[in-house]
Parts: structure tokens; C-alpha cells; sequence
């Protein structure tokens, strides 16, 4: 490997390229609406709340972290954990989209479709 | 030089310390809104392809090893567990790639190659630890923060190679990569 890059090196990287690409654009033409936040904790699914009929701000608390849902938005508020990588995930807003807290094991992903029940509650 | 345990103690620890140099070093950025979380540059991987090449691979196993100790010690288990399976998973990978295909890939590929197995490594631990198969929905993401953190750290390993050579040149691990 004396050399910086080979043809095989820039090949390479474009056909990782465009794969990263042709799996990222659909989400951006995916249904979107209404939006469904699903919660797990230790994989097990805790709570799923429809973003769209939230009208004001709705705080929990699960296993060690504090989960705000906004109307179509969720984010992780705090979190007793180290790293606070949850946190800094900042504000969930589209589908297929998740932040996870992984010391916790909590996990937040979205969904584009509306869940069976507006909210489930353990 | 001979080839005893107290030059390669010595060696080691030289190459130990400045992968965990790196490592810290990196832990000082700020969070980029936008990238995945907890996506970093990967820079200890340089002294990790470095030695691999230029030294020995078990030698870059027992580095890899010491940076997942030092990453649980210093940042949690969790941590630890996402550095060691990403790095023994990338260190694996970059054994097999100089073993087995040595002229194939530059300095880029190589190192592409180890970001994109190092973060498919992370999110498998990811994946054990919360239980859900949503987590794999960061794939894409990955790959493209991979393409570009691995070209980053290529190009640092072929401008900084001189200087690593040289500090191990004169000693029987050297080996011509």
C-alpha cells in the first residue's frame, strides 16, 4: 500500500458512495405522516405515542432518561448516562429516524405510519 | 536490536500510548449536529494500520485491546464494548486485507474498508444492547460518515508514514510493508 489511492481505492469509494445514497434518498420521499414514536426499552416495546395528535408538550420518564414528545417532534431531555449521546441526537422529526441511549438501553424510532393505539402506556 | 520482551514492552507502549493519545484527542470535539451520534473521526486507526503493516499483527490485536480497556476505563462499559468490537472487527479486516490482498488497495481503501467494518462493528453492539433491528436504519449514515472519516485518516497515515517508520526503524520489528 505505498500509494495514496489505487483505481481500486476510488472505485471503491464511489460504489460506497452511491450505495449510502440509493439506501438514504427514499426517506426523503417516504410517507412521512402521521407521525409514530415508539419507545423500547431492553427491546421490549414500552410506549407508542402518535406524534401528530400531540398538541403541547408531553414528558416521561423511562429507565434513567427523560423523553419530551412534541407535536410530530420526540427528543431525549436528559439522561443520567455518561456520554449523553441521546441528547445530543437533538429533536427526532422525520420516519425511520432513531436516538437511543444505550447504557440505558432505551431506544426512540419513528415511523411513518400511525401505530395501532394512540398511546400505550405500562 | 534483538527481537526480547523488554523492546517489544517498549515498542508496544509507544505505539499503545499514541493510539490512546488519539483517541482522547478526538473525544475533545464537540458533538457535529447532523452526524450520527457519536461518530468519530477514528484517528487512533492510523497507529492501527500503521503497525499492522509495518510491525506485526499481534501486536496491533494487543493495541486494539488496551484502547477498548482504556475506553471502558475512562468512558464506561458501553463505550468499551463499542471500541472493542469495532476496532477487533476493523484490526480483523485490515490482518486478512494485508495478509491476503496487500497491493490491491492504497492507503484510501484500506482505511475506507476499516471505517465502514469499525461502524458496522459499533452498530452491531448497538443492536445487542437495545434489542431492536431499528438500529440498523443508521446503515447509510454510516457507510457515507465511513467513506469520508476513512479518507481522512488514509491520507494522515500516508503523510505521517516517514515519521512512524522512523521511530521504529532501527529496531528488529520493522518490517517493509
Amino acid at each position: 500500500m505505498d500509494k495514496l489511492a489505487k483505481r481500486s481505492d476510488i472505485l471503491l469509494i464511489l460504489i460506497l458512495f452511491m450505495l449510502a445514497l440509493v439506501l438514504i434518498l427514499p426517506r426523503f420521499f417516504s410517507r412521512q405522516e402521521p407521525l409514530t414514536a415508539s419507545v423500547y426499552v431492553d427491546g421490549e416495546l414500552n410506549q407508542q405515542i402518535d406524534l401528530s395528535k400531540i398538541d403541547s408538550t408531553y414528558e416521561f420518564s423511562v429507565n434513567n432518561t427523560v423523553i419530551v414528545a412534541e407535536n410530530n417532534s420526540i427528543r431525549f431531555k436528559s439522561s443520567d448516562c455518561r456520554d449523553k449521546l441521546c441528547v445530543n441526537t437533538g429533536r427526532l422529526t422525520k420516519a425511520n429516524s432513531v436516538a437511543a441511549c444505550l447504557p440505558n438501553r432505551v431506544l426512540i424510532a419513528l415511523s411513518g405510519e400511525s401505530g395501532e393505539y394512540d398511546a400505550i402506556t405500562y | 536490536m534483538k527481537r526480547n520482551s523488554a523492546s517489544r514492552a517498549a515498542l508496544l507502549g509507544i505505539l499503545t500510548a499514541e493510539a490512546l493519545a488519539l483517541s482522547f484527542l478526538e473525544g475533545l470535539i464537540p458533538p457535529i449536529p447532523g452526524m450520527p451520534p457519536g461518530a468519530k473521526p477514528g484517528l487512533s486507526n492510523i497507529i492501527t494500520m500503521f503497525t499492522v503493516y509495518s510491525v506485526g499483527w499481534q501486536e496491533a490485536l494487543v493495541i486494539t485491546v488496551l484502547k477498548a480497556i482504556f475506553a471502558a476505563l475512562t468512558r464506561g462499559v458501553t463505550a468499551g464494548l463499542m471500541s472493542l468490537s469495532g476496532g477487533l472487527l476493523s484490526t480483523a479486516a485490515l490482518i486478512l486485507l494485508s495478509k491476503f490482498s496487500k497491493d490491491r488497495f492504497g492507503y484510501l481503501g484500506i482505511s475506507v474498508i476499516c471505517a465502514v467494518i469499525h461502524n458496522l462493528g459499533q452498530l452491531l453492539v448497538s443492536f445487542i444492547l437495545l434489542g431492536s433491528a431499528a438500529v440498523f436504519g443508521y446503515i447509510p449514515f454510516l457507510i457515507l460518515f465511513a467513506v469520508v472519516t476513512g479518507a481522512l485518516t488514509g491520507t494522515v497515515l500516508k503523510v505521517t508514514m516517514p515519521v512512524l517508520i522512523k521511530q521504529i526503524k532501527f529496531s528488529s520489528f520493522y518490517k517493509r510493508g
